[in-house]
């Protein structure tokens, strides 16, 4: 427990660190990987609250990832180009002040999750799996198919949007947004886990059973957790689309769902800030090894594999003598 | 016109959903007999493919290249049970899920490392060039006639596997109780690598006979893979004959829905939204129908509740 | 004056030719222990699970104080208060005994949902839990983690986590199971405390327990109530006897 405190100060510490020196020497590549590595955390924390506290194996996060980034770039392209979103019933323009985005993008991906959610989880096991990767499979083609926004090419915003009073385009001012939003995911997070309703939902992937038979209403509970972990990875997604100033199906596609599941099993599953690790380790290996070979998803395929089969509480379950929650 | 656009169309989703049962069969199988759930399937079919465009190059003969694709894909399928996937039979779903996705990602990355990125070509026999005529009017491609026997005849095969062989007794109760068996003597162990290795040629073969028509690349199995688990979970985990029947609806009802959905909306709403509506709709429209399967019925037309 | 809490009213179920529970009929009055006895195999689980609502019954009523929960699903009847233990013991593995116990608390005091109040600044659930330890025995365990805690104690747990839920009616499925001299005797004390505000269904093999304790007894062999009675009358009936074969009951 004291060494997983010691790891968790030590990558805040160097989430803000780095940016710093970034700054400094003036190398935004930094600044940039770190703020990459915060967006993609955001996303599995999302994921862990679900997959990693409530055991809800959902190969389908990147339906919500993906739709925020495409709210995102919807809004700002209709903005850009001074279109007209919807003009029934109401005349709907784009946006593009991320103040106004985010609520959006927040509003649609909790509505998207909900549906999803109350669709997939009156199933379970298997079932529960292949539907939730069904569903966003199902957005991903819809995305490929619908010309407007680009189809398979994907949507370039140009320009990051705005928010108030500072300029976004600078890589720091953005990274410290992206930031901000770790922080206060992180928070939501803690808070839910250690309440009362967060007893509720880490005691179902235990034994949903007797969860039941104590009279909680474990659906409900469940379609709760899938809410709110859809919607942080929806807002993840659209601080992605900002940073890229571009969106495309891939954020949709099954792959990034398993991305996202990737970091929050290597960086250790039921771990507040395992998600944040997993990232920062994935990243890592992609700028590493992906420079020396276009083929560097082999041997991450090899890391997890043998993770999976040797050590399978994650990094922070390295140093965590007490596993007794986890295989 | 339409009546014959719409036999061929239905021909084509019959094709479709043939090649489909081929992965799902194989799917449903090793998730009713081991309990795993495999994503690295289409994987298999990705490397029958890649066999047969192999020895198709060396030989030039398009059936040693299909025989190429079964073995191929079988003896990956051996090696891979061998390695990893036993190791995974007592884990939970999420460490299959998991261990089977970085699979994925191990022999796609692997595949292409070897192969390079560029799509290789395997061609349709002379045999089965060109078209044949059918009912009246109707022309047809012969290969994909080809394929649809293919189809059934394996369809049946596997009925007669299961249904009147020693093999297929075991692999019925080894779905119905695992400990059972193995305390009659059988061996769990070779039973369950036969097993997958018959998965993994039956898809090996899909990805050979529809290599010939698409190209043959890394990843061609993925989406391949995931209309499999639509089909496994509109028929139900574990039946195979919710495989097939679920397979030919999926074929149908993917291939139809996207030729005829745009023209019917035409009737409703402006062409050029029409077209991109319906196509986009028509690509969702399986899903749909899973969807609306499963709040009917959780487990599938033919699964265990 | 007919004053039961309970009343099931030809409760049966089949499994294709094969009748499980048999047209079952069998109350629980306000203030009693009534024992269920039987061979195993004879029914009693399933009994248990469509009384609990795990299983859907083909035919028959279950009152529960005049109010018909016949199709009311397993949680809501438990939120309506049917508690239940299982015969194998069901906890939360990580957390501590007295973790599981604040679980139990959860739904009577309208907690589940409450998403941003840390749980451990509640005194007053913390409290509760620790009285019901107390009642349990397992207060010196309170904070080991369930996993850990020996058979014994999780037995006891599972009495606690029910009792938590301070319900109408108490299922207790074969409580005594595995437990030695002193923790039977644990048991029986309590649940004669318990029954002075709180009936129980009480399902059991041992059969000392079942004598000190029982108002009734109710005999099941193939899915059929057999006889039902006082202890004594039960221990002097031909039949019960002939269902045992040659126990000593």
């Amino acid at each position: 427990m004291i060494i997983e405190k010691f790891f968790n100060k030590w990558i805040l510490f160097l989430l803000i660190i780095i940016p710093i020196f970034g700054l400094i020497f003036e190398e935004p590549y930094y600044i940039t990987l770190t703020t990459k590595v915060i967006i993609l955390a955001i996303a599995g924390i999302g994921l862990n609250l679900a997959l990693g506290y409530c055991g809800l194996i959902s190969f389908g996060h990147a339906a919500f990832f993906g739709t925020g980034g495409y709210v995102t770039g919807i809004l700002s392209f209709h903005a850009l180009n001074e279109e007209l979103l919807f003009s029934w019933p109401i005349d709907i323009i784009g946006s593009s002040e991320m103040l106004i985005i985010w609520p959006v993008a927040i509003l649609v991906c909790a509505f998207l999750s909900l549906i999803i959610g109350f669709l997939s989880l009156r199933t379970s096991g298997v079932y529960f799996i292949m539907i939730t990767l069904a569903f966003a499979q199902m957005l991903y083609f819809f995305s490929i198919s619908w010309p407007t926004y680009g189809g398979e090419d994907g949507l370039s915003i140009y320009v990051r949007n705005s928010f108030p009073m500072v300029n976004t385009m600078d890589p720091f001012t953005f990274y410290f947004i992206c930031l901000v939003w770790l922080m206060i995911t992180l928070f939501i997070s803690f808070k839910l886990i250690n309440s009362a309703f967060g007893m509720a939902f880490q005691a179902i992937k235990q034994n949903e059973e007797r969860v039941k038979s104590v009279g909680i209403e474990t659906y409900k509970v469940k379609l709760i957790v899938f809410v709110i972990s859809g919607t942080m990875a929806g807002l993840a997604g659209s601080l992605y689309t900002d940073l890229n100033r571009f969106v495309s199906p891939s954020v949709l596609d099954w792959h990034t769902s398993g991305e996202i599941m990737i970091f929050v099993i290597l960086g250790g599953m039921a771990r507040l800030y395992g998600p944040i690790i997993g990232a920062a380790f994935f990243i890592i290996l992609e700028q590493t090894l992906g420079t020396y070979t276009e083929n560097w998803q082999f041997w991450l395929g090899l890391i997890l594999i043998l993770e999976i089969l040797y050590a399978r509480s994650g990094i922070l379950g390295l140093f965590d003598k007490k596993k007794n929650n986890e295989k | 016109m339409t009546n014959i656009l719409f036999i061929e169309q239905l021909l084509n989703g019959i094709q479709f959903g043939t090649m489909l049962f081929l992965m799902s069969a194989g799917l449903t199988l090793i998730f009713g007999v081991m309990g795993l759930i495999n994503l690295a399937h289409g994987s298999f079919y990705m490397i029958g493919a890649f066999c047969a465009a192999l020895v198709a190059g060396l030989t030039g003969s398009f059936w040693l290249a299909l025989g190429a694709s079964l073995c191929g894909a079988a003896i990956a399928g051996v090696l891979i049970e061998i390695l990893i996937i036993r190791r995974l039979y007592r884990r939970d779903h999420l460490d299959q899920v998991l261990a089977t996705f970085a699979l994925i990602l191990l022999l796609s990355e692997g595949v292409r490392w070897y192969f390079g990125a560029f799509p290789l070509y395997l061609s349709i026999p002379e045999s089965l060039n060109g078209t044949i005529p059918i009912f009246k009017e109707i022309i047809y491609s012969k290969y994909r006639l080809f394929i649809i026997l293919m189809g059934f005849l394996i369809a049946i095969g596997l009925y007669i596997l299961i249904t009147k062989t020693r093999l297929g007794i075991r692999i019925r109760a080894g779905q119905n109780d695992r400990e059972m068996i193995s305390a009659l003597g059988v061996d769990i162990s070779k039973l369950y690598t036969v097993v997958f290795a018959l998965g993994a040629s039956l898809a090996g073969l899909s990805g050979a006979l529809i290599g010939a028509i698409q190209s043959v690349e890394v990843g061609m199995g993925e989406p391949i893979l995931i209309l499999a688990f639509v089909v496994i979970v509109i028929g139900g985990i574990g039946s195979i004959k919710g495989a097939f029947i679920g397979s030919i609806l999926v074929g149908v009802t993917d291939t139809l829905g996207r030729v005829f959905l745009p023209d019917l909306l035409k009737i409703f709403i402006e062409p050029s939204y029409a077209t991109s509506i319906g196509s986009s709709i028509g690509s969702m429209l399986i899903y749909i129908l899973m969807a609306l399967i499963l709040i009917i019925k959780p487990s599938g037309l033919f699964g265990k509740s | 004056m007919k004053n039961k809490i309970l009343n099931i009213k030809n409760l049966s179920k089949s499994y294709g030719a094969f009748k499980v529970t048999d047209q079952i009929a069998i109350d629980l009055n306000f203030n009693e222990i009534h024992a269920l006895i039987g061979p195993n195999g004879a029914g009693k689980s399933t009994l248990i699970k469509q009384i609990v609502g795990s299983v859907k019954q083909d035919r028959g009523s279950i009152l529960l104080d005049q109010e018909d929960i016949t199709d009311l699903s397993d949680v809501e009847r438990a939120k309506i208060g049917i508690s239940r233990t299982f015969q194998v013991s069901s906890i939360i593995p990580s957390f501590s005994a007295i973790e599981n116990i604040i679980l139990s608390l959860l739904n009577k005091s309208n907690k589940t949902f409450q998403l941003f109040k840390n749980i451990k600044d509640n005194n007053e659930l913390e409290l509760k839990a620790k009285n019901i330890l107390r009642e349990i025995e397992l207060i010196e365990n309170s904070g080991m983690v369930a996993s850990e805690l020996s058979h014994g104690d999780r037995r006891k747990l599972e009495v606690g986590l029910a009792l938590a839920m301070n319900p109408k009616v108490f299922l207790f499925d074969e409580p005594m199971a595995g437990l030695d001299e002193s923790g039977t005797q644990m048991m029986i004390n309590l649940f004669k405390k318990i029954k002075l505000n709180t009936p129980i269904l009480l399902i059991e093999h041992d059969m000392e327990a079942v004598f000190a304790l029982a108002d009734r007894v109710s005999v099941i062999n193939y899915g059929k109530i057999v006889a039902t009675g006082t202890v004594d009358q039960i221990r002097s009936n031909e039949l019960v006897k002939d269902v045992y074969l040659g126990y000593e009951i």
